[in-house]
């Protein structure tokens, strides 16, 4: 951290605590307060971001749940993901820093990230997976699905995300499901395929569970 | 069985006469009578007087509570406690309260340590405009006015 020496203002008190210590107190802040910090100056809005802050807040006990929603928006004509504020007055409001997100994509919630699969990767032909921080609102492009496949569903257990969808390779519709690690952020092998299963683009927990429990 | 005594030493040299149980709810001072057992007296080089003062009033205050209930205590004292906390933080300057939570820090009074965090959290920060926060803790504004519109702009969806 830079910092600058002034005789004429009096130190902050604050700022020449260590930098564990800082963390300490900022991570007994509201989450909701974090983007007024990050004004405060770059000091706060680097530890605002920092992964210390995070996982002490889950240490601590301090997590808040969030909900966002990939809403159609008619002035950019496509898919953009919007937070609840649910201050005073709630309402959605777009969150600037990310990008468009594919239509029909499917979203998995995974401790303070989005995982997002679906459109297609114009470079390789497959089709995209990418994951958002919800912390800094970027987003970090993960390795292609396997294979293209449309009309995903996809869900979470015991850290692999079990995307199932349409792939028509060989021009032969096939069902398939591709098994992401989150802890490696490596897709598996082998992936399932099957032709004889009915899958409807509803999400279904009940269903996911027994397709998955199809694996060895 | 009588009841051993420690003394304690500040920085500028004053001394304090405390009880063993009172002491020992920092997990610090345990290594240092050991490292130092042919001496009595246990020098805090980083605590000044008047606030190692109020350490042990903090201190004594929840052992005595601690000592009540044989160890465990009921759900009213813990709320008198609770009070207690809250007025003697209230009580405390700025800088009184962040040298408290250094001295938490390097005495290793868990509970001392996470008071003096959430007060500081609570009472400077939270909920507070951009420049009410810079003006409480006394942070000088280190963005140009661009890098300031910028950073606003990323964060847009929280002050709109």
């Amino acid at each position: 951290m830079i910092r600058r020496s002034n005789f004429l203002e009096p130190p902050s008190l604050m700022t020449s605590l260590p930098e564990d210590i800082m963390v300490d107190i900022l991570a007994r802040v509201p989450r909701c307060d974090y983007p007024v910090l990050s004004l405060v100056s770059k000091h706060f809005r680097s530890l605002v971001a920092s992964p210390e802050i995070y996982e002490r807040r889950s240490l601590l006990g301090c997590t808040e749940h969030y909900l966002y929603v990939p809403l159609y928006n008619i002035k950019t004509s496509d898919f953009r993901l919007y937070i609840l504020r649910r201050k005073a007055n709630s309402r959605f409001v777009l969150i600037p820093s990310l990008p468009a997100l594919p239509p029909g994509g499917s979203f998995v919630a995974v401790g303070s990230r989005i995982y997002v699969f679906g459109g297609i990767n114009n470079v390789n032909r497959k089709t995209s997976a990418l994951t958002i921080d919800c912390r800094s609102h970027t987003v970090r492009p993960l390795p292609s699905v396997p294979m293209i496949i449309s009309h995903t569903i996809a869900d979470m257990i015991d850290g692999r995300i079990y995307v199932i969808g349409n792939s028509y390779c060989d021009d032969d519709p096939k069902k398939v499901m591709e098994v992401f690690n989150t802890e490696t952020q490596k897709w598996e092998e082998p992936r399932v395929i099957k032709a004889d299963i009915h899958l409807s683009a509803t999400k279904d927990e009940t269903f996911l569970h027994s397709f998955a429990n199809l694996l060895p | 069985m009588s009841k051993k005594n420690i003394v304690l030493k500040s920085s500028n040299g004053i001394i304090f006469e405390v009880e063993e149980a009172v002491a020992l709810q920092s997990e610090t001072i345990p290594y240092m009578i050991e490292d130092d057992c042919a001496n009595d007296t246990i020098p805090l080089a980083n605590v000044t007087g008047d606030i190692l003062a109020l350490v042990i009033e903090y201190c004594k205050k929840h052992v005595v509570v601690a000592d009540g209930d044989g160890g465990g205590s009921s759900s009213s004292s813990q709320e008198d406690l609770k009070n207690w906390d809250a007025q003697f933080m209230n009580d405390l300057d700025q800088s009184k309260i962040f040298n408290l939570l250094l001295a938490a820090d390097f005495l290793n009074i868990k509970t001392l340590f996470d008071l003096t965090c959430q007060f500081v959290a609570d009472t400077m920060i939270k909920g507070k405009s951009v420049e009410e926060v810079r003006r409480t803790l006394n942070i000088e504004k280190d963005y140009t006015s661009e890098e300031e519109a910028k950073a606003r702009q990323e964060n847009e969806w929280a002050f709109k």
